[in-house]
């Protein structure tokens, strides 16, 4: 569904105006850049503060509260409260008097963030722990491919040396553990040239996404 | 002109060329990748692993269950994860896999609703029955908590769509509680939501895939190693190859396409970086020398 229209084509223009007064700062320094940057600040802004007002206070918390009120729902009209005067606490960071205030909501906060956090993590890692321990050893019958084995073996001996690097609980004299922690080292540094790699791949994205706009869309250049 | 003197040469040429205004490697990338606009190619793109995980979950929707989608890319991420929106949209519509979706950042709907609604179009699909757009929802930073909720109450949790039509009156979600409901649940962004894994697959075995930027893919493997998610569609390449596997190929191809000119380019530069040092150190030693 291709736009069209006089609002498309200002739409076109400003996207452009700002592509280009970004791509400037790769020139030099300028104040068109600084125009581009100060107004995507500004933006930023606007538009969070307005979608907390229009999407989640209003919604989540202003209309069931009016509601409940209305319908004599006295409960839900009194969580409703509690959750305001609660929120309203973090105000009281602004001054020495009721910081305090903002304590207490902290420390809500940060007691049903650890909580939440604890459940993740366990939901999250210990499936991962379960599957690191593989056999070195996988039947033909039970592999899933034809380098299953090969794959496992892989896997143990990184696992196994990159664990080594990062066991500081004595010195590494021994000559097994120097070696793998080295190797361990070594595997890390070809997982961070993976995510360099993979770094690399997205800013292109991004840059192709933007040179392509500019000669497509905005100078009808080809396509 | 012996082999010496041909290596000194270009040891000379190359130390020159270490001295380069880089403005002229950035013109020269903006070229690069400018070229597959004016020549129109189509190399083959295979299906990696981890994008056949994604499209075999899709595949193997049983008839009526229900699929969670999660965008939350935006401008800052459309060169990744539109064509990838979209490779999934289609093949949800194409195979009449009823859906929803909802968003974790308040600028991602204009960037995904046209896409959904374009598919709608083409394969005949109703708003309300076939598919359904809740919006944003909740900040990202709260997204643990949101997702948890959501987890035991959807329609309760989610409350209205974005036409304010209340979560129970929608045909689709009649029947649907928790989230045992939904068969699979995709985030795509740029950096793709755990908390499904978390709150959904752990707990109610919903199964799970990705479809994320590039940077964040590396960190995700472990999760397909341990059967957390099925797949996950990487950056550029993974939209490129869910495109192709629905024969809609597009932006995602052609994003591909350039970035191989681009990474061609960073190559040669860093081959000739490398070179650049070695003539300059080669140069500081003959001028010890002399």
């Amino acid at each position: 569904m291709q736009a069209s229209g006089p609002i498309h084509t200002v739409e076109i223009w400003l996207g452009a105006f700002a592509t280009l007064a970004v791509f400037s700062f790769l020139y030099r320094e300028n104040r068109a850049y600084r125009f581009a940057e100060h107004v995507l600040l500004g933006l930023g802004v606007g538009f969070g503060v307005a979608t907390t007002i229009t999407d989640i206070l209003l919604p989540k918390w202003y209309v069931p509260l009016v509601t409940a009120l209305a319908q004599h729902r006295w409960g839900a009209a009194g969580i409703g409260l509690l959750a305001g005067i609660l929120g309203s606490f973090w105000y009281g960071m602004y001054h020495p008097r009721t910081i305090w205030l903002s304590r207490l909501v902290m420390g809500i906060t940060i007691g049903a963030g650890a909580g939440i956090a604890f459940k993740a993590q366990i939901n999250d890692k210990l499936p991962q722990l379960i599957a690191s321990f593989k056999s070195p050893y996988v039947p033909p019958a039970k592999a899933s491919g034809y380098n299953t084995t090969a794959d496992n073996i892989v896997f143990i001996v990184v696992l196994t040396c990159v664990l080594a690097y990062f066991f500081f609980s004595f010195q590494h004299n021994n000559r097994l553990l120097r070696a793998s922690a080295h190797w361990g080292r070594l595997f890390l540094m070809v997982t961070f040239g993976v995510f360099f790699g993979n770094t690399v791949m997205t800013r292109m994205s991004v840059f192709i996404e933007r040179v392509w706009f500019l000669l497509t869309q905005w100078l009808h250049l080809a396509r | 002109m012996g082999l010496q003197r041909r290596l000194q040469l270009v040891l000379a040429m190359a130390s020159a060329a270490g001295d380069l205004d880089r403005r002229w490697l950035y013109t020269a990338l903006f070229v690069a990748v400018a070229i597959p606009v004016f020549v129109k190619m189509r190399p083959p793109i295979p299906p990696s692993r981890d994008t056949l995980g994604v499209y075999r979950a899709i595949q193997a929707t049983p008839p009526g269950r229900l699929v969670m989608l999660q965008p939350t890319w935006d401008a800052g991420t459309v060169g990744e994860c539109r064509a990838q929106f979209r490779g999934i949209v289609t093949h949800l519509m194409r195979n009449g896999i009823p859906f929803v979706v909802w968003t974790s950042n308040p600028s991602s709907p204009p960037f995904y609703q046209p896409i959904i609604e374009e598919a709608a179009t083409r394969f005949h699909r109703r708003y309300g029955v076939e598919w359904a757009d809740f919006g944003y929802k909740v900040p990202g930073d709260q997204v643990a908590f949101a997702v948890q909720s959501m987890a035991r109450d959807f329609p309760q949790y989610m409350r209205t769509d974005i036409h304010g039509t209340p979560a129970a009156d929608l045909p689709l979600l009649r029947g649907v509680r928790d989230a045992g409901a939904f068969w699979l649940a995709i985030s795509i962004g740029y950096n793709p939501t755990p908390e499904f894994i978390q709150f959904m697959e752990a707990v109610y075995g919903t199964r799970v895939a990705f479809a994320a930027a590039a940077i964040n893919s590396s960190t995700l493997y472990s999760y397909i190693d341990s059967g957390q998610i099925t797949g996950i569609l990487v950056g550029a390449r993974g939209g490129a190859e869910y495109e192709m596997l629905m024969g809609i190929p597009g932006q995602g191809v052609d994003i591909i396409i350039a970035q191989s000119f681009g990474h061609l380019l960073i190559i040669l530069a860093v081959l000739l970086g490398n070179l650049a040092l070695l003539g300059q150190r080669y140069s500081r030693a003959r001028s010890r020398e002399e």
